[in-house]
């Protein structure tokens, strides 16, 4: 349960929220929209004509002043509509809600493997300081944070399934139909997101690992007799948690908005090629839904890790 | 009066023979797939059943097939929906569908007999108050893509049950060839009524294969229309379109065994996939061509010579060796060879001769390297390839080009507001030549930016066009309109592109047509 004290807490942040969000509801909007390209142009047909095109700016209000455009998006959003797409009319929130689980899939996996990837690189590094351990961890962080992802999820698709036929090469399998299926195609997409997350988390680890095994108190558990196992597990751990929790918080909010070109070389159809789709075609309300959901995301992520900060040191009470 | 029946279109066998050609062709070089192309033509029983997974690039704009507006739709459209007229797919020539023939009693009359016994997929009957009321619809929907397509159309007629009277304005030939395209598709009055805005998202056709559903951005399904009324088609099951937009995912799913089809190859892909044990190829000459608009209605493209001078200074074998690869042919029209409104003394008017434009630009008043012309295109890796070719050709006549570039609704928009000498887009044909004329030319069509008249001689010829009915009146009337359009220089046609796709060895009878547009509802999966 949260303390009196911790409600107060999210209830300051969500109010903290809120002109943030409609800044970056704003920002999006306007960049959309006077960014050259007519969305008329591609909605008029194959073939359009000079009445087409107006008649299309005048239908869906295209020829309205851009602000009085955004009021009436906000005033809908108010009313908790997001809109329809302006390609294929479906319900913007159908859309978000139908392709949210795809994201977050491979979002959610990929962030299992950078935890447990990057906390053993990173520990195991810490603990090895200097030792082949840890220069195997660091040069590999190093790499990890310099390729790029989506050439990783070209090698991997290339070797475990065209070549050694181990995965899917496209494609993602709904975790409602069959979940085990679901986590086997989006295996290689996972591993590609995972990549940069893996050598961030190692990183930063290593980092504060090596600052509380170097501080005062670990010397006077030493002096006292305690094995070094225990001091890395027992009270290391406890002292790295705060980094721990900030780093995959950060590596989280990034990943939710970076699934863009891993959606596109898989072939997953989740938020992030969505909103490449979108953006291309100048959908407006499925641009600002996507952009509005993504921004939720990072606030939510960012709460949740404020909050665990008290769990893990009762200090940040 | 000209008449087109059902005895004139081609026979079962035709269609078969076609497909076998198709196999032929696919057969592309490769020795294993030219075994396959032998092993297709033999194996002519077709098999029933299974699933066909057939990859298209991108979703669709809706699935109303008159309000829609995206050139990919058709993959997924011609699956659901019969047209009117449907087309032989070599040639493009009109054969029945839906209607089992047409007469022109008059110039300003079409009479449309259509087919007895076919049903909706709801079960609604397809008659003559059907036809009436997706016209009716096609001219009045707010989001109609295809009001331009028949806005000759005046009134429709019901004369029978089976028989409906087409009503023009003034006389438009290209009506029989409108109705194999978008405004030829038939979607059930009864769904259209009841279903409104939402019809897009759940159509009703006559079509081989019934909508099942629509995963936005993920997939389409199709299953088996067992009413169909082509007597034992379809084979195929059901059919599952997955929508992959990057292409070369698209063709990994194929080669991964993941699905059978995958459309738009890049040509640059040809090596690897002849390599490749998993697919086989299909490689078909199509309308689509690359070209160039050209903004006619200012300096310096006003002036005839320097329009005939950048056809002159283009090398367009090389340009299609090195853009196509080993396929596509070079363009000098905006009609193939293959087509009947083909005219060889119009496709031969500007051979590569570097000298002679030289000799034009210095004519119009320009040093060497004093003229710079402004090309607008949408940023990609190809159209910059193209563009600097294109460079490369007109720097040694003397010509400097720079470009406008940025995302494809930008350009388009920078275009139209005047920026840009010249605009590279692909040009994908329509059914009747006359329709690409008009749209490219006409002062009244926003293909023609500056909406100047590029000579009245022209005008009046594409306006004749329209008017004439007789095919070899018609092919006289084209020969005659290329002739003056090259003879103008209005726009830099490049090369053709063939429509390339890869198959799985499981697929037959997949027949491609010169439109361009991949159809799956004949196909057939080998065991």
């Amino acid at each position: 349960m949260l303390s009196r004290n911790r409600w107060r807490v999210v209830r300051r942040r969500i109010l903290q929220a809120m002109p943030t969000l409609a800044i970056v509801s704003f920002i999006s909007f306007i960049i959309l929209h006077i960014g050259p390209g007519d969305p008329a142009l591609l909605l008029a047909g194959e073939f359009p004509t000079e009445e087409s095109i107006a008649e299309i700016r005048a239908l869906y209000g295209f020829d309205r002043p851009i602000l009085v455009q955004y009021a009436s998006w906000v005033w809908q959003l108010l009313q908790g509509d997001l809109g329809r797409s302006l390609q294929s009319d479906e319900p913007v929130l159908d859309l978000i809600l139908n392709r949210l689980p795809a994201t977050l899939l491979i979002v959610c996996y990929a962030m299992v493997i950078a935890f447990v990837g990057g906390s053993v690189l990173g520990i195991a590094a810490a603990a090895r300081r200097g030792g082949a351990v840890d220069r195997i961890a660091t040069g590999f962080a190093t790499l990890a944070d310099a390729l790029p992802y989506f050439w990783v999820a070209m090698l991997l698709v290339s070797f475990l399934a065209l070549d050694w036929r181990l995965f899917p090469a496209t494609g993602a399998v709904p975790f409602s139909d069959d979940p085990i299926e679901a986590i086997w195609a989006a295996t290689l997409p996972a591993i590609a997101l995972s990549i940069s997350g893996i050598a961030q988390i190692t990183r930063q680890l290593r980092a504060a690992m090596i600052e509380v095994l170097d501080s005062p108190f670990v010397r006077t558990l030493r002096a006292k007799g305690l094995s070094s196992r225990a001091i890395l597990w027992k009270h290391g751990m406890k002292n790295v948690g705060v980094t721990l929790i900030t780093v995959v918080g950060l590596v989280f909010s990034g990943k939710i908005g970076g699934t863009l070109l891993t959606e596109t070389v898989f072939a997953i159809p989740g938020t992030g090629s969505a909103l490449i789709t979108a953006a291309i075609n100048k959908d407006y309300f499925v641009v600002q839904g996507i952009i509005m959901m993504l921004s939720l995301f990072v606030f939510a992520v960012n709460l949740a890790v404020d909050l665990l900060y008290a769990v893990l040191d009762p200090r940040v009470e | 009066m000209p008449q087109n029946s059902e005895k004139h279109g081609p026979s079962r066998r035709a269609v078969l023979g076609a497909g076998a050609a198709g196999a032929a062709w696919l057969a592309a070089g490769s020795p294993a797939a030219e075994a396959q192309g032998r092993q297709a033509a033999r194996q002519q029983t077709p098999r029933r059943g299974g699933t066909l997974r057939a990859v298209v690039n991108a979703n669709p704009s809706t699935l109303d097939p008159h309000t829609g507006g995206q050139g990919t739709d058709h993959a997924f459209l011609s699956t659901m929906f019969d047209k009117l007229i449907d087309y032989e797919p070599d040639s493009l020539a009109p054969i029945p569908s839906l209607a089992t023939a047409w007469t022109w009693p008059d110039p300003r009359t079409l009479v449309l007999e259509l087919r007895q016994g076919v049903v909706f997929h709801d079960g609604t009957p397809f008659d003559a108050a059907a036809v009436k009321a997706n016209f009716e619809r096609m001219l009045t929907h707010p989001r109609s893509t295809v009001k331009a397509d028949i806005a000759a159309l005046a009134s429709v007629e019901v004369l029978a049950p089976d028989r409906v009277a087409l009503k023009l304005k003034n006389p438009d030939t290209t009506l029989p060839m409108v109705l194999t395209d978008r405004a030829g598709y038939m979607s059930s009055p009864k769904a259209l009524a009841e279903r409104g805005e939402s019809y897009g998202r759940n159509p009703v056709g006559t079509g081989a294969m019934e909508f099942v559903r629509w995963a936005d951005g993920n997939e389409i399904v199709v299953r088996r229309n067992a009413r169909y009324w082509k007597q034992g088609e379809p084979y195929l099951d059901g059919i599952v379109m997955p929508i992959i937009t990057d292409a070369t995912t698209a063709l990994r799913s194929v080669r991964a065994g993941q699905n059978h089809i995958s459309l738009q190859v890049d040509p640059q892909q040809i090596p690897a996939m002849r390599r490749s044990a998993d697919v086989v190829l299909s490689v078909k000459d199509t309308m689509r061509l690359q070209q160039c608009y050209i903004n006619f209605s200012k300096p310096p493209l006003n002036d005839i010579r320097l329009r005939q001078a950048i056809n002159y200074a283009i090398d367009r074998a090389a340009y299609t060796r090195v853009v196509m690869g080993e396929v596509g042919g070079p363009a000098h029209t905006h009609i193939p060879p293959t087509h009947w409104a083909y005219d060889r003394e119009a496709a031969s008017r500007y051979p590569f001769d570097p000298d002679r434009a030289r000799a034009l630009v210095r004519e119009a008043g320009f040093a060497p390297g004093a003229l710079s012309v402004n090309a607008s295109y949408a940023s990609n890796q190809l159209n910059a390839q193209r563009i600097e070719i294109i460079s490369s050709f007109l720097d040694r006549v003397g010509i400097k080009l720079t470009s406008t570039t940025g995302t494809l609704t930008a350009t388009l928009q920078q275009w139209r507001e005047g920026v840009g000498d010249f605009r590279m887009a692909n040009w994908t044909g329509r059914p009747d030549p006359a329709m690409t004329y008009a749209l490219l030319l006409m002062p009244t069509s926003a293909f023609n930016i500056g909406r100047a008249v590029p000579s009245q001689e022209l005008i009046d010829t594409i306006t004749e066009s329209r008017t004439a009915s007789a095919p070899e009146e018609r092919k006289r009337i084209f020969a005659r309109l290329l002739r003056l359009e090259r003879q103008f220089a209005l726009t830099i046609p490049l090369c053709f592109e063939p429509d390339i796709v890869a198959l799985s060895r499981r697929v037959r009878n997949y027949v491609p047509n010169l439109a361009g547009r991949s159809r799956f509802e004949q196909v057939w999966l080998a065991g």
